[in-house]
């Protein structure tokens, strides 16, 4: 049968399927193995433990002096032999040596399915690069005992000892012997005290040091200090990935075809580079500061620490007035141009100045100002100086430019450009129109003499009882005030209402009237007054018709009534006391029957029950 | 009938004034002392002697009087000895009583910006309409205001029915004034929400998340910081910025307007 890939899949796949109902069915078995017991120094060796028949976490490797063990991840593998299927997990482990020396991997213990099991401890040799190469003990090179053998860095500065604000250069060093470095980051470092200016480009070239051929990378700036005294510079740090060589073996399922893949073609195939990233250390070094000197420092000087050079210019040298005159400074030495403060230009009341343009290029700085002059009187341009302090002299130098002779011409009335903020300058030097800005001073306000309105604290207009009844008062004179009209609507519309309302204070006048006439003993009126109060009362309170109402319509309406309020013995009381009033009213006033004193007094009380009768009965 | 009502309508101006002069009627002996408090106080104050004025302004206000003056005299004080906090405190207390004098604004806003970090969220126009008509009066004020709304409603009501004006009048004028009168009973209902839950801090404290003092802090306050109440626990008081942050600070930082 030919062995092809995809039958290979086919039979890992088929394995795997089977992987659940094989996989306890075998004793649990430990196995920890490298793959070379002698590696060289900057090489990796791999680290395998083979769990067979059950399932562990990967172990943790002690640590051991010399090694750097790290867990790469597992890698699960079946077998399938006649028809007996078994499965394994294997977690890899890289072991990066980091010097010279014989390492033992102590043995390992782990619990699995209940069971301990405990490895082998493990010897391995690590020996350096090149001895390992050439396979013989060379005695003229010298033998890399750890990976700093191998690579590190140095630290140098053209000084050791400098002034506050000089310029001294700075070099970084990556030495490199049998490695192979990539990704190499610019140099780190700590430097308090000092202004670090930027890296140029780094050079890379070869050097032989105690008979090792090293590969060198060189980083070149400087540095300046800024406050004296002892200082130490450093240490560097650089960050890099050093690529090893690592070879796995892979166990594949051994069908019948165990070694097929062992040949060493396929290891070599199947062997790849990885990247370890590194940080790289120097040492420290000390630099000694010192102060710059008091005496003999000049007014002007401003911090510059070098050696320097300066060149001045100014263009036009013929100008009319009001037209710029552009003055040029540049500045340049040795020494940092950062720490320079450009000479400030002392012009005068005859110059109008605009702000200096400042800019380092090409190793120099140089400044670049507009003056214009007011006045035609103006000869020359006055000179600049720059003074610095020389570290190699030890002492303040000044350097001088000019003065710049200058020609300015008047303007002419023609001319239309005119600059803005001139005017004639006359004779009498009137003040400059310019508008000052008045400043005020800001405080509180005085206190107030006077203390107003006191009131008690915490209390509001709403919780004084007077303003609370004056709310309730006005609420029920509203409330009355509607009820009136309610009332005066009422009488408007009712007329029996009306009717009925005003019976009782008509009665009362009439009763008045008639208890006046009795007083008097005037039988007719009193009888005639009784008479119409009494037909009035009853018609207005029953509704009749006070001209024709008879006798009966009484009797009815207060039978019904009687019915409603259930007394029929007080209705038919008052029946009989309406009749016998009436009945002695028209006696008297159509038979001119002539009654006593008593009866009228009787027959006064009989109408004031009725009327009494009506008001407790009639609503 | 009409006669009637002329007698019951001047009652009612007889009561309405009356008690409007019962609001002037004062125990005097004891305001006597007040006001001769106050005058020696200010003594004080132009001596440049400013905690005595502040004890005596501050023996005039327990005593159980106060006014807007009395309040504003306070405030200078505090701020003449450094108190900010509490000289905003009471610069804001006096303008509950007197809030259109000019003096008081300006010392107000000058205090306010002594602040560190100080900012007002930024309010639309309506809101600053708003404000603007709610800080205009007293909440005397805008009782009375309330209650001439009341009672020009219930007068215009009254004439509607007695002189028969026609019911779209009636009902026009009626809504109108009942209009008026729920605006301003809302904004007298604000006025004492802001007096009961307004305060200001009066010393540098910060606002943690919990009433804990382990908490972990949401926010700083320094004095003068204007803030409102939300809750009070023991010891401590939920409050609320400008900028609506909430936190708890301790009850002796705030102090209530």
């Amino acid at each position: 049968m030919k062995f092809t890939f995809k039958t290979a899949v086919l039979i890992l796949v088929y394995a795997l399927c089977w992987l659940p109902f094989t996989a306890f069915a075998e004793d649990p078995s430990f196995e920890v193995t490298v793959n070379t017991k002698k590696v060289a120094l900057g090489s990796a060796l791999q680290l395998t433990l083979t769990f067979e028949g059950g399932k562990t976490d990967p172990p943790q490797i002690p640590t051991v002096d010399g090694l750097d063990i790290k867990y790469m991840g597992p890698s699960t593998s079946i077998s399938i032999i006649n028809g007996q299927y078994s499965s394994s997990v294997s977690h890899l482990y890289t072991v990066f040596p980091l010097k010279v020396g014989q390492f033992r991997i102590p043995a390992l213990a782990v619990n699995m399915g209940g069971k301990d099991l405990i490895s082998e401890p493990i010897d391995i040799e690590v020996v350096d690069a090149q001895s390992d190469a050439h396979g013989q003990d060379n005695q003229t090179a010298s033998i890399a005992q750890s990976i700093k053998d191998k690579i590190f860095l140095t630290l140098e500065t053209t000084k050791k000892e400098a002034f506050v604000d000089e310029r001294i250069g700075l070099t970084i060093k990556l030495f490199i012997n049998g490695l192979a470095v990539k990704e190499i980051q610019y140099p780190q470092f700590e430097h308090n005290g000092f202004i670090v200016e930027e890296y140029g480009q780094p050079k890379q070239y070869q050097q032989v040091i105690g008979g090792a051929r090293y590969s060198v990378v060189e980083f070149n700036t400087h540095i300046a200090s800024t406050k004296p005294g002892a200082l130490t510079l450093g240490p560097v740090k650089l960050d890099c990935n050093l690529l090893f060589e690592n070879s796995q073996h892979r166990r594949l399922p051994t069908t019948g075809f165990d070694g097929f893949f062992d040949d060493s073609i396929f290891d070599n195939f199947f062997s790849h580079y990885e990247k370890r990233p590194v940080t790289i250390s120097s040492a420290d070094i000390p630099i000694q500061v010192l102060p710059l000197p008091e005496g003999g420092r000049p007014e002007n000087f401003s911090g510059a620490v070098g050696q320097f050079a300066l060149e001045a210019s100014a263009t036009p040298q013929e100008v009319v007035v009001g037209d710029p005159v552009t003055l040029r400074m540049k500045i340049l030495g040795t020494g940092s141009l950062q720490s320079i403060t450009m000479p400030a230009l002392k012009l005068g009341e005859d110059f109008k100045l605009y702000d200096p343009q400042i800019k380092e290029e090409g190793g120099a700085k140089i400044l670049e100002q507009v003056a214009i002059p007011k006045s035609e009187k103006i000869t020359e341009i006055p000179a600049v100086t720059f003074s610095y302090f020389d570290p190699e002299r030890k002492s303040y130098e000044t350097l001088t430019q000019g003065p710049f002779p200058l020609k300015v011409n008047k303007s002419e009335a023609k001319d239309d450009f005119k600059v803005v903020g001139f005017g004639e300058q006359s004779s009498s030097s009137s003040p400059a129109q310019t508008q000052v800005e008045e400043s005020f001073g800001r405080d509180i306000v005085f206190i107030k003499d006077q203390p107003g309105q006191l009131q008690l604290k915490g209390r509001y207009l709403f919780q004084n009882p007077f303003f609370i009844v004056m709310v309730f008062v006005l609420l029920g004179v509203w409330g009355l005030l509607i009820a009136v009209y309610q009332r005066k609507q009422k009488i408007e519309s009712d007329v029996v209402y009306a009717r009925r309302l005003y019976a009782p204070q008509k009665a009362k006048q009439g009763l008045e009237t008639a208890q006046k006439f009795m007083m008097e003993g005037k039988q007719k009126e009193f009888y005639d007054q009784v008479f119409k109060t009494l037909r009035e009362y009853l018609a207005g309170k029953l509704h009749l018709n006070s001209a024709h109402f008879t006798i009966g319509d009484i009797e009815e309406r207060i039978k019904n009534q009687a019915k409603k309020k259930n007394n029929p013995k007080d209705s038919d009381f008052t029946l009989t006391q309406v009749r016998t009033v009436l009945d002695q009213c028209e006696g008297v006033r159509y038979a001119l029957a002539n009654l006593t004193q008593e009866q009228m007094k009787e027959n006064f009380e009989q109408m004031e029950k009725v009327i009494d009768y009506f008001e407790r009965n009639w609503k | 009938m009409m006669f009637r009502l002329q007698k019951i309508i001047l009652a009612v101006c007889v009561l309405l004034i009356g008690g409007i002069n019962s609001f002037a009627a004062q125990p005097s002996t004891q305001k006597s002392a007040a006001v001769l408090q106050f005058h020696e106080a200010g003594i004080a104050y132009k001596a440049e002697d400013y905690k005595k004025a502040i004890e005596l302004y501050e023996g005039i206000i327990q005593s159980g009087w106060m006014s807007g003056p009395i309040y504003y005299n306070l405030g200078n004080s505090y701020f003449k000895d450094k108190q900010l906090g509490k000289a905003i405190l009471n610069y804001e207390r006096a303008r509950q009583l007197m809030p259109r004098d000019a003096d008081l604004i300006a010392n107000n806003k000058y205090a306010v910006s002594q602040i560190p970090n100080y900012s007002l969220p930024m309010q639309s126009v309506f809101q600053r309409i708003f404000d603007r008509y709610l800080n205009f009066m007293t909440v005397d004020e805008m009782t009375w205001v309330v209650f001439y709304c009341f009672l020009i409603t219930g007068v215009i009501f009254c004439l509607g029915l007695f002189l028969r004006w026609s019911l779209k009048v009636r009902l026009w004028l009626v809504t109108l004034n009942c209009c008026l009168l729920f605006v301003h009973t809302f904004f007298l209902g604000i006025q004492l929400t802001h007096a009961q839950n307004d305060a200001v801090i009066i010393e540098k404290t910060s606002a943690k998340f919990e009433p804990i003092d382990d908490a972990t802090t949401y926010f700083d306050l320094t004095e003068g910081w204007k803030v409102q109440i939300l809750k009070k626990e023991t010891g401590w008081v939920k409050v609320k910025r400008l900028d609506r942050k909430i936190g708890w600070v301790k009850t002796e930082a705030v102090e209530s307007i």
